[in-house]
């Protein structure tokens, strides 16, 4: 066991050493605190003209050039970004830090983030990507049967789900990383050993 | 001023040089280290509209600044990813020869910024003087666990420094 007292004690040593000392004034400290709710502000806004954007394009195209069932994949994808738009909206990715920062315990806070980022990278498909799936698919099968299947709509296709299927399988690796880190936290939370 | 701005002001006042050490902990770069230390005086000062008084203040202030720092180098992980171990790991590792007792504050720091962050924020409790109820306090880790990783760190840094500098002597 090392000697508490002595000059090479780690304790002294750590406490004894040099660090530049950044303090913030409490009105920097607000003055970044609206800063960064702008910024998400700002954030949220870019996802939903971008959102605005796709719905009028597609809305353009039913009302100006399409008929009857050729208007199912413009509807589908006007379909699918609503509902992206609206989880987004949900979920409030404007996240800096959760409000009881100060009430968890480290061990735990660390875990309760560890599950969020595997949550998050479980379930980005779904309600991310899969929204959309439908109105690519109706896409490709009114170009299939307007101008007939060929190698290149079938590359588009084959392209598609191997992005997708990439995209799951990449996040899904991942999320098993996370979770063996989340199952050691818990046996630490647990373990009096 | 509010209650927010006091408590704020007197968190930094009194815990300045602990969070910069806590820091250093965390982040080996130096531009990187100062945007560390700002991020958590923000979260510090935002925590501090929900604090009521509900533990100590240097617990909040700890607990707030190893959050914020664990958020911090999960996310400096994912952009930069290293190879960190667990304190069981180093302990089974060689201590490297080539030390001197001059170097035995960077060999520290090195130490405990190749540490996982969950044994890091244990190692870093113990460096600021806490003891094994107060490191439970602050992690969460039940009383025996806390006083078991003590007498591991405790063990390690002993043979991490004296070793190191008795091989220089």
């Amino acid at each position: 066991m090392p000697d508490e007292m002595s000059p090479n004690d780690p304790r002294n040593l750590w406490q004894g050493q040099e660090v530049e000392k950044v303090i913030l004034t409490v009105d920097e400290v607000q003055r970044r605190a609206s800063r960064f709710e702008r910024r998400v502000r700002n954030r949220n806004l870019r996802e939903y003209i971008a959102g605005a954007l796709v719905i009028v394009l597609s809305a353009n195209q039913i009302v100006t050039r399409l008929h009857g069932w050729r208007m199912t994949p413009p509807v589908l994808i006007i379909l699918g970004t609503i509902y992206v738009m609206f989880q987004l909206h949900r979920r409030g990715s404007a996240r800096s830090l959760p409000g009881d920062v100060g009430l968890r315990g480290s061990i735990e806070f660390h875990r309760l983030e560890l599950e969020r980022q595997r949550d998050a990278l479980r379930g980005v498909w779904h309600w991310y990507l899969l929204p959309f799936a439908p109105g690519l698919v109706a896409t490709l099968v009114m170009a299939g049967i307007a101008r007939g299947i060929n190698a290149r709509l079938v590359g588009v296709g084959v392209m598609f789900v191997l992005i997708f299927v990439g995209v799951v399988a990449l996040n899904n690796w991942g999320a098993r990383k996370l979770d063996r880190k989340i199952e050691e936290l818990k046996i630490m939370e647990t373990d009096d050993a | 001023m509010s209650l927010q701005d006091e408590l704020f002001q007197r968190a930094v006042e009194e815990y300045g040089a602990a969070l910069g050490r806590l820091a250093r902990g965390y982040e080996a770069d130096p531009d990187k280290r100062r945007d560390l230390q700002q991020e958590i005086q923000l979260a510090l000062w935002r925590s501090f509209e929900g604090f009521h008084g509900r533990c100590s203040l240097r617990t909040w202030v700890y607990r707030v600044a190893h959050n914020t720092a664990i958020s911090w180098a999960t996310q400096q992980k994912r952009s930069r990813p290293q190879m960190l171990v667990s304190l069981e790991e180093l302990d089974a590792m060689p201590v490297p020869p080539d030390v001197d007792r001059r170097l035995a504050l960077d060999r520290l720091t090195h130490l405990v910024q190749r540490l996982e962050p969950r044994d890091r924020q244990v190692i870093l409790a113990y460096l600021e003087g806490m003891d094994a109820a107060a490191i439970g306090e602050l992690t969460g880790l039940s009383p025996g666990n806390a006083a078991t990783k003590v007498h591991r760190i405790k063990n390690l840094l002993a043979r991490y420094l004296n070793e190191g500098t008795a091989h220089a002597g």
